[in-house]
């Protein structure tokens, strides 16, 4: 076949004859002919031949619009989508030939899906009649969980036949440009039963396309022959599947999105008692999370053991660590996108959880049939707990947590739908010598979704985010009440358009940043805390942004945008000027300036190009490659190694310069045996300007001039990702390695200023080789065993190697910044899951999981720290958050 | 906030600290150095040394003899160190002057050279010792007063003059006298039938023997010379580098500055407590260097522990592949003020007791102390 087209090829080049023909142009007296006829026609006035066979054409026929094409152009835009092709031979014929193949995969897809016993839908769109054959129309469709009716994103539409995939956006919406005739589609999620369509499509229009969760653990896995969406999806993008998020082992019976997001490639955490995660290499800070589209700043309770978002009310993730869309910005390294759930509007129901530490429900269902409501609570009861331990005052303190969201969506019409969305946490940590630590996060947002037509769809956003933390202590001789506070309304609106083969998306965002980096009062007469007060800064960062996702053919997918982003400090605010040449330090201060209320103290701009690039190198193989420059104008300032509830984050400003890095990602994608098993490797390069590191030995936490404790440098990070993935059978897994370093570098222009000499260091979360493997096999229908083990190089830390007494002074003498790393860290989780009947008429749809925590007890050193001794020397000791195993036992339910 | 609190509260979750093992592998040579001049009188000493592997705590600090050490000065003038114990290099001759520029240059035997950066010999104000605060942390008898927090806490008013650029370094040393009872030392012996005997055992600096029993004595404790080992003056010194903070001065003073505490106990107050405290001018550098050994000591009780600073100095080694160096030398002026505290001066309600009778030579339960009594006693 292939010789013989080759052959044909050779011969095109040197027929003039028949090429003539092909290059005249059509008068408009074709139109309305079927094709067989007009070419016959064609015969008898020329002295070209036509080679066909008149069946072939039976469908296809000149409509309007084909005057002033080459009949050459005009037979290619009637063939194209069908399996006919033609070519010149002998300068004289032109031969029509028709590949055998695509009938043979048609038939070969029938008989798979007829032995697998699957129901096919059969769905017309538009009149045989009034059909144009040849001419092009355009599918667009949404994707919808049966049962909440809730719109899915990242599901896979699949063009039997083809190497077309496409995949439904954030509002489940997709689109495709197809061929008048027969189609078959395929659709397919993670947990939900595949939908296969038989689709007769005459005319545009729309369809809506209903999955329904996978009621058993076995029937989850029946894919043949098909693309995986590790082929076909963008770059750096990760779809977090909430169902299969179930049914991973849990710490202590919470299901976890964030712990989730740590056994991917590329990312990782410093340890049990960190929430904050890094990604390829970056901080905790440089991570953008969005609740509904407004940002959370600390997304942990109890000190990062537990996730501050309920994934009962999660309807879906998205997580980007590299190629990230011109839509998102402001952080570096990564984004989390979690959309809540929309309540349903046909029928109430309820979910929840019981767990050892806490219990959450989640209620939702319809108040009008065109206004739904969903709310969920969270709370821990974990002080029992604390309470019950009758050891050096433990019983004293207390640990304690709740959440609650709610979501509100009223449709106006089909086209119009108005929801209202609001997010809080608490939490309230004391310690047995009077301290109390809280922290809330709050965020609201409205947002308004209006669909124009087919093709164009608009969202508008409106919200508000606070987030806020205070420390009291009542010790009468070290009383005080310390608070922070940062707050930052926003509003954003995003337009999207299809046009051809382009998807547009543009938008614009403002958010107002108010920060209230504290204030210390002493609370009782004999205190000896100095009181202090640092004004608040105010600050607006603002961007327009547009990108364009082009399918330049079905193997050739470019996405490029650009975001222009710019930042101001604003007024009032006093800044302090030092002596130049000198060390920014207190003794160097010679001036102060202040700036009255919304004046400009300094304004950053960035110009952000983004870019990714999907080649299909077969229906089963693809490189992608990606590359995006990111600002960000807010940063952490700590010199503890995790997010900690009492960390500060600090705008731009006069004195700290946006940090700005360039990513670029590049990898290889297969699916084998069917997508039986997929393989990706995937490189990465970052480089990020202008990041701050704390002098030696600085004092952060309410210093007015922070610019005398930090100095700027540059980090870079670089790394390769391995993922293997079995996704069918009993069972199924994952198995992934990274090897990334992450370096930083510090030069001042101050002799013993600049960090390690000035030359590279590791970062406090350099963790060279991480390994995360993940499985879950399935018993029988009901009983499933699943696990994670996880490895990754100990990171590194500032050890004391010798002491000395000077002055009678007993003296450590430590390293070089992160010199040395701490033991390795490793654990096995293990999990049963037990799943209810599988009947789909149950009142109680429960199941129970049993799960183990660090199944062979090892003591992981989270820290290492220094302690005084009896004789006056500081000594390390390390510390391990969790040595033990950590059995478990929670119910969950739906009803 | 401190640590070991939230330790305990995650002992729940099966938390737990231990000592971290640091590899004397992971231990590179540093060279310590220490010296100042300033304008009193000398002899001025500086200490050379060889910093221990921090696993090996209960080392010796290592001496390094054999350099050649020298303090010149900006108008020519210069005088080689002698070394009269190990380690230990005293001048002889020299004396500080305001004003003036010095420079240290170390030698080693290896002919390594270690300098530091030239210091200027800046002027100091003088203080006021105030009355000092008797403070009561706790309970009269806890500890049954061997060891205790309560005790005076001493303040000063501080001058500071302009040339000083906000930079105060104090320093301070209590020597108070002990009395013990080595004659009372005794040993176990095991005896006839498998018996464990006590039988006393005084060293010899006791001036007591033991005489066994025999025919004509029932046996006992018999002094033969006078005790060595009974009366020992011990030195305690400020644990923390004692600098000011520029914050704090106002109008060239500082007020109400708590320089000092001296815990109340009964071996402190045996007898009395005689206190001496310095104020001294400091250079930037040397100021920064105790900034840093302030920030590492008074680290480890927050519950968000800073990563320690790194020792600074200003003292450099001018050969390439030399051992890194650590330490300070100044030129400082000094004022000094000393008192005495003694047990009339607590108040009369505080029932301080007798000392406890402690069965062993002074000199090895107060290590460094000496029997030779002070000249200020």
């Amino acid at each position: 076949m292939k010789i013989t087209a080759t052959a044909i090829l050779i011969f095109i080049s040197i027929s003039a004859f028949s090429q003539d023909v092909l290059n005249q142009k059509l008068d408009g007296s074709e139109k309305g002919k079927p094709l067989a006829q007009y070419l016959h026609e064609i015969e008898k006035n020329s002295n070209s031949k036509f080679f066909f066979l008149d069946q072939w054409f039976e469908s296809l026929q000149f409509d309007e619009g084909y005057a002033g094409f080459t009949l050459e152009e005009a037979l290619h835009r009637l063939l194209q989508s069908t399996d006919i092709s033609f070519s010149t031979l002998y300068n004289y014929a032109i031969v029509f030939v028709k590949d055998p193949n695509k009938t043979l995969e048609k038939m070969k897809f029938l008989q798979e899906v007829k032995t697998e016993n699957k129901k096919i839908d059969i769905k017309t769109i538009g009149s045989k009649d009034k059909a144009k054959p040849g001419t092009a129309v355009q599918l667009s469709g949404i994707i919808k969980d049966g049962k909440t009716s809730e719109p899915m994103t990242g599901a896979s539409i699949i063009l039997e036949g083809t190497n077309r995939v496409v995949t439904s956006d954030a509002n489940g919406n997709f689109s495709l440009t197809l061929p008048v005739g027969e189609h078959f589609l395929v659709f397919r999620y993670s947990s939900f039963e595949e939908k296969v369509m038989n689709l007769q499509v005459y005319e545009s229009g729309t369809i809506e396309v209903v999955m329904m969760e996978t009621p058993k653990v076995l029937d989850e896995v029946v894919v043949t022959g098909r693309q995986s969406s590790v082929v076909t999806g963008n770059v750096g993008q990760i779809e977090l599947k909430m169902a299969q998020l179930k049914k991973l082992p849990t710490f202590l019976g919470e299901v976890d999105i964030l712990k989730q997001i740590q056994t991917m490639p590329g990312v990782t955490s410093v340890g049990e008692m960190s929430s904050g995660y890094n990604v390829r290499g970056g901080g905790v800070d440089q991570n953008l999370v969005l609740y509904d589209g407004v940002q959370i700043f600390n997304n942990s309770h109890v000190f990062g053991f537990f996730s501050a978002f309920n994934s009962e009310a999660v309807q879906s993730a998205s997580f980007y660590k590299g190629g990230i869309p011109a839509e998102y910005g402001g952080r570096v390294s990564s984004v989390l996108s979690i959309k809540s759930k929309e309540g349903d509007y046909k029928k109430w129901s309820a979910a929840g959880g019981i767990g050892p530490i806490s219990s959450n429900i989640a209620v939702n269902g319809p108040i009008s049939d065109k206004t739904s409501v969903y709310a969920s609570v969270r709370s821990s009861y974990s002080d029992w707990m604390v309470k019950t331990i009758q050891y050096n005052n433990i019983n004293k303190s207390s640990v304690a947590f709740y959440d609650a969201s709610l979501k509100l969506t009223h449709k106006f019409s089909s086209r119009d739908k108005l929801s209202l969305s609001g997010y809080m946490s608490n939490d309230h940590f004391g310690l047995p010598s009077d301290t109390t630590f809280r922290w809330h996060n709050r965020v609201a947002s409205l947002h308004y979704d209006h669909i124009f037509n087919d093709r164009a769809f608009s969202t508008v956003t409106v919200g508000y985010g606070e987030y806020g933390y205070d420390v009291t202590d009542k010790n009468p001789s070290s009383a005080y009440d310390l608070k922070y506070n940062i707050s930052y309304p926003t509003l954003r609106a995003d337009f999207n358009y299809q046009l051809g083969k382009n998807k547009l998306n543009a938008g614009v965002e403002g958010l107002l940043y108010g920060i209230t980096p504290g204030s210390i009062t002493p609370t009782t007469s004999q205190s000896n805390v100095n009181p202090v007060n640092i004004a608040k800064q105010n600050s607006m960062q603002n961007s327009i942004f547009a990108s364009d996702e082009i399918e330049f053919s079905e193997n050739l997918r470019i996405t490029a945008g650009v975001r222009l982003s710019s930042f101001a400090a604003m007024g009032p605010a006093k800044v302090y000027l030092y002596q130049p040449n000198q060390p920014i330090n207190d003794s160097n201060i010679i001036d102060t300036v202040s700036y009255a209320s919304g004046k400009n103290v300094k304004n950053y701009f960035g110009f952000e190009p983004r870019f990714s690039l999907v080649y299909k190198l077969s229906p089963f193989s693809s490189v992608k490659v990606g590359y995006n420059r990111i600002y960000q104008y807010i940063h952490l300032i700590s010199n503890s190694v995790s997010i900690t509830p009492i960390d500060i984050w600090q705008s731009s400003n006069y004195y700290f310069k946006p940090q700005y890095g360039d990513q670029y990602s590049a990898g290889y994608f297969r699916s084998i045996k069917d997508n039986k098993f997929d393989f990706s490797i995937e490189g990465f390069y970052k480089f990020t300007n202008n990041i701050l590191d704390f002098k030696d030995g600085s004092n952060i936490v309410l210093n007015p001039n922070l610019e005398t404790a930090l100095l700027r440098g540059v980090a870079k990070a670089y790394g390769v990702e391995f993922a293997f993935n079995k996704n069918t059978g009993r069972l199924q897994g994952s198995l992934n390695y990274t090897y990334s370093q992450s370096l930083r570098q510090v030069i001042s222009p101050y002799p013993g200023e600049s960090i390690n000499n000035g030359n590279y260091y590791p970062s406090n979360y350099n963790q060279p080789n991480i390994v995360n493997l993940t499985w879950r096999y399935a018993i029988s229908r009901r009983f499933s065993f699943t696990g994670n083990f996880t490895y990754r190089t100990g990171r590194p830390i500032t050890l004391p190697y010798s002491y000395a007494t000077i002055d009678n002074i007993p003296i450590v003498n430590y390293s070089d910044r992160n010199a040395f790393h701490i033991p390795d860290y490793h654990r096995l989780d293990l999990a049963l899951i037990i799943d209810g009947n599988h009947r789909r008429k149950k009142i109680v749809d429960g199941s129970w999981v049993i799960s183990f925590y660090n199944v062979y007890a090892r003591k992981n050193v989270y820290s290492v720290f220094y302690k005084t001794n009896d004789i006056g020397m500081q000594v390390p000791y390390k510390l391990s958050i969790i040595g033990t195993i950590l059995p478990s036992i929670s119910y969950r339910f739906k009803i | 906030m401190r640590y070991s609190q939230v330790f305990i509260l995650l002992l729940f979750l099966g938390s737990c600290v231990s000592p971290y093992d640091i590899n004397s592998s992971e231990y590179r040579e540093t060279i310590v150095i220490q010296g100042m001049i300033t304008d009193q009188p000398g002899p001025y000493l500086v200490q050379v040394s060889n910093a221990i592997p921090i696993n090996l705590q209960t080392q010796e600090t290592g001496a390094i003899s054999g350099a050649t050490v020298v303090i010149e000065d900006d108008q020519g003038n210069s005088e080689r160190l002698v070394e009269k114990t190990p380690g230990n290099y005293y001048t002889s001759t020299f004396q500080g002057i305001i004003g003036h520029n010095y420079i240290l240059t170390v030698t080693t035997s290896e002919g390594n050279v270690y300098q530091s950066v030239s210091e200027t010999l800046n002027p100091v104000g003088d203080f006021t010792l105030k009355d000092p605060e008797f403070t009561q942390n706790e309970d009269t008898y806890a500890n049954m007063q061997v060891a205790s927090t309560n005790g005076f806490n001493l303040y000063i008013d501080a001058e500071v003059l302009p040339e000083q650029n906000g930079r105060v370094w104090w320093r301070w040393s209590g020597t108070f006298h002990v009395f013990t009872q080595p004659e009372l030392q005794t040993t176990l012996v095991s005896g006839a039938g498998g018996a464990i005997n006590v039988v006393p055992d005084p060293p010899k600096c006791s001036g007591y023997v033991y005489v066994k029993p025999n025919k004509f004595w029932g046996g006992g404790l018999v002094q033969i010379s006078p005790c060595t080992c009974c009366d020992c003056w011990y030195s305690q010194y400020n644990q923390i580098p004692l600098i000011s903070d520029t914050r704090f001065i106002n109008n060239g003073s500082i007020k109400n500055f708590n320089v000092a505490f001296v815990e109340v106990n009964r071996r402190t107050f045996y007898d009395k407590y005689f206190i001496e405290i310095e104020q001294l001018s400091v250079s930037e550098n040397v100021y920064g260097f105790w900034k840093n050994i302030k920030i590492q000591r008074g680290n480890s009780s927050n519950l968000f522990q800073v990563p320690p600073p790194r020792t600074t100095t200003n003292i450099k080694s001018l050969n390439l592949n030399a051992a890194p160096v650590i330490g300070y030398f100044a030129a400082s002026s000094v004022k000094k003020h000393s008192l005495v505290l003694n047990r009339s001066s607590l108040p009369s309600t505080y029932n301080l007791m007798a000392i406890d009778t402690i069965k062993r030579s002074c000199s090895e339960v107060y290590k460094n102390s000496t029997i030779n009594k002070p000249s200020f006693w």
